[in-house]
């Protein structure tokens, strides 16, 4: 998280996600991962959103887990999952 | 006819607020990085109580609320929610015309008996987006005789309301609102009408059309409408969208890139942009449009109609750089760079190069498309704006990079036959 207009790079770290998959559901949901060595669970998903890095299908989670707020991302290509902590230009 | 009106409220911030609860209750504001000359997208309701609005530079935001929360934007993510809620709608009705990424008309004439009225189809369009997309993102809902009529609904109906003119309620609003409540009618029309003593539509609508058309030509006639209370705009459905006009991209320059080479990289970085939206849709333009912005915030810039239409981005710079260097070049202090191709047509109806290094510019292009579609857009880079670009990219807030919303990709009357 940056502060005083200064912005952080999204780090995509790589982590181990417990999710669930259903054939009726339009994405997995996560319910647990391992952050910072710990592993927490998915308390609230906020919001879901699908973008595409080529031809990859990203599916972003907005979570809060063990009370950090967090991004995971999904990605389609591989399975792959990936967490940072969001961004904004400053702190108010 | 009946047209509902689907505004969703202050999207951008509300879609933030939804996404990171550690933003709700707080004056946010989307925006570009708040040190350079970027202005506000969307403003939170908590900060439009100080007076924050859509539009307005950072630092005015600033001003106005020194504990303001400046947030970069995610165009993935709204462009995402809104492919979302084009969906939904499209179950009520083929007849909806995408007017923005956050806006839409809808004509529910038949639609609505089947839900029990407008009102009550509006509150379930409401219901459902809030299952869809969160109890933060809302949308206010306006719904009138015309699209002109709606919008001005739409307003009465924020914040997440509901607001049904009956067609007896238009002679009153149409003496309370001014006439720059009209999307349409902006400050400088608005000044001239008020030098005919035409203040309120209303005003508008008793002012003989014959003078509104010697002094305005044909939309003088249009105003005459909005006056009494009509709309000549039909609605258009997004599978009868327009085709594509022209391409462009503008960036406001952060301040380690306002120096002279700072600006032609990031001209060149734009020409890419432009160039690679043109093949990607097939097209080629025949004029090539350019414009800087220097320190006092004045525009300056041109345009050239190329001899033979172009997709390259090379062509597309060079001409760009032609125009800058015929009105001085680039000021010491370059706030803006913007560049654009118009007059496009399909490439298929162009000439082939003739010349073997034209076609090999040309398929190191399609290559390098190629590589784009395959592992993003950025990851691969001319060398010569690698730099600038690695600054460009947290300088956007993503904003930079909009693209068109795209349409739902239901087919138009699939809605109708699954019900």
């Amino acid at each position: 998280m940056s502060r005083g207009g200064k912005v952080e790079q999204r780090l995509g770290i790589p982590v181990e996600v417990v999710a669930q998959f259903s054939p009726r559901a339009r994405y997995p949901r996560p319910v647990s991962l391992k952050w910072n060595g710990r592993e927490r669970e998915v308390d609230a998903i906020h919001l879901v959103h699908e973008a595409r890095e080529g031809t990859a299908r990203l599916v972003i989670f907005s979570v809060t887990a063990g009370g950090a707020v967090l991004e995971l991302c999904y990605n389609s290509e591989g399975a792959r999952w990936t967490a940072d902590d969001g961004h904004r230009w400053s702190e108010g | 006819m009946l047209i509902m009106h689907i505004d969703m409220d202050s999207y951008f911030a509300s879609v933030e607020q939804q996404a990171d609860p550690r933003l709700r209750g707080k004056p946010i504001v989307v925006s570009g990085r708040p040190d350079i000359y970027s202005v506000v997208a969307a403003a939170s309701r908590e900060a439009k109580k100080f007076g924050i609005r859509a539009g307005m530079t950072t630092w005015e935001a600033k001003k106005l609320c020194p504990r303001l929360v400046f947030v970069p934007g995610n165009p993935d993510r709204y462009l995402s929610l809104s492919r979302r809620f084009f969906d939904l709608l499209t179950r009520y009705t083929p007849m909806i015309e995408v007017y923005s990424i956050d806006e839409v008309f809808m004509e529910i004439s038949q639609e609505a008996p089947r839900y029990g009225g407008p009102v009550e189809m509006a509150k379930k369009v409401q219901a459902e987006f809030r299952d869809a997309l969160g109890e933060r993102v809302t949308c206010s809902i306006g719904i009138a005789q015309n699209k002109m009529l709606a919008k001005l609904a739409v307003e009465e109906a924020k914040p997440a309301g509901v607001r049904y003119l009956l067609p007896a309620e238009v002679p009153a609003l149409l003496e309370k609102t001014p006439v720059e409540a009209v999307c349409g009618i902006g400050p400088r029309i608005s000044r001239r009408l008020s030098s005919f003593g035409v203040l309120k539509l209303a005003d508008l609508g008793r002012y003989p059309e014959r003078p509104l058309r010697r002094e305005f030509g044909v939309y003088g006639g249009t105003l005459s409408l909005w006056g009494r209370g009509l709309d000549p705009a039909p609605l258009i459905p997004y599978w009868q969208v327009e085709e594509v006009k022209s391409v462009g991209h503008s960036h406001a320059l952060p301040k380690a890139l306002r120096h002279p080479e700072g600006a032609r990289n990031v001209l060149l970085y734009l020409c890419e942009g432009v160039g690679q939206r043109l093949r990607a849709k097939g097209l080629a333009a025949r004029v090539i449009h350019f414009a800087v912005r220097d320190k006092e915030m004045h525009l300056r810039g041109g345009q050239r109609a190329l001899e033979t239409p172009t997709d390259s981005e090379e062509t597309i710079f060079q001409t760009a750089l032609d125009l800058c260097r015929e009105r001085g070049g680039f000021p010491e202090e370059s706030t803006l760079v913007a560049v654009r191709a118009s007059d496009v047509l399909p490439k298929a109806e162009t000439v082939r190069p003739l010349f073997s290094s034209d076609a090999k510019r040309e398929h190191l292009a399609q290559a390098v498309d190629r590589i784009r579609d395959r592992y993003g857009d950025r990851s691969i880079w001319r060398g010569s704006v690698f730099a600038s670009c690695r600054a460009l990219a947290p300088a956007t807030g993503g904003m930079g990079q909009q693209r068109e919303i795209p349409p739902p990709k239901r087919e138009p009357y699939a809605s109708v036959t699954s019900r």
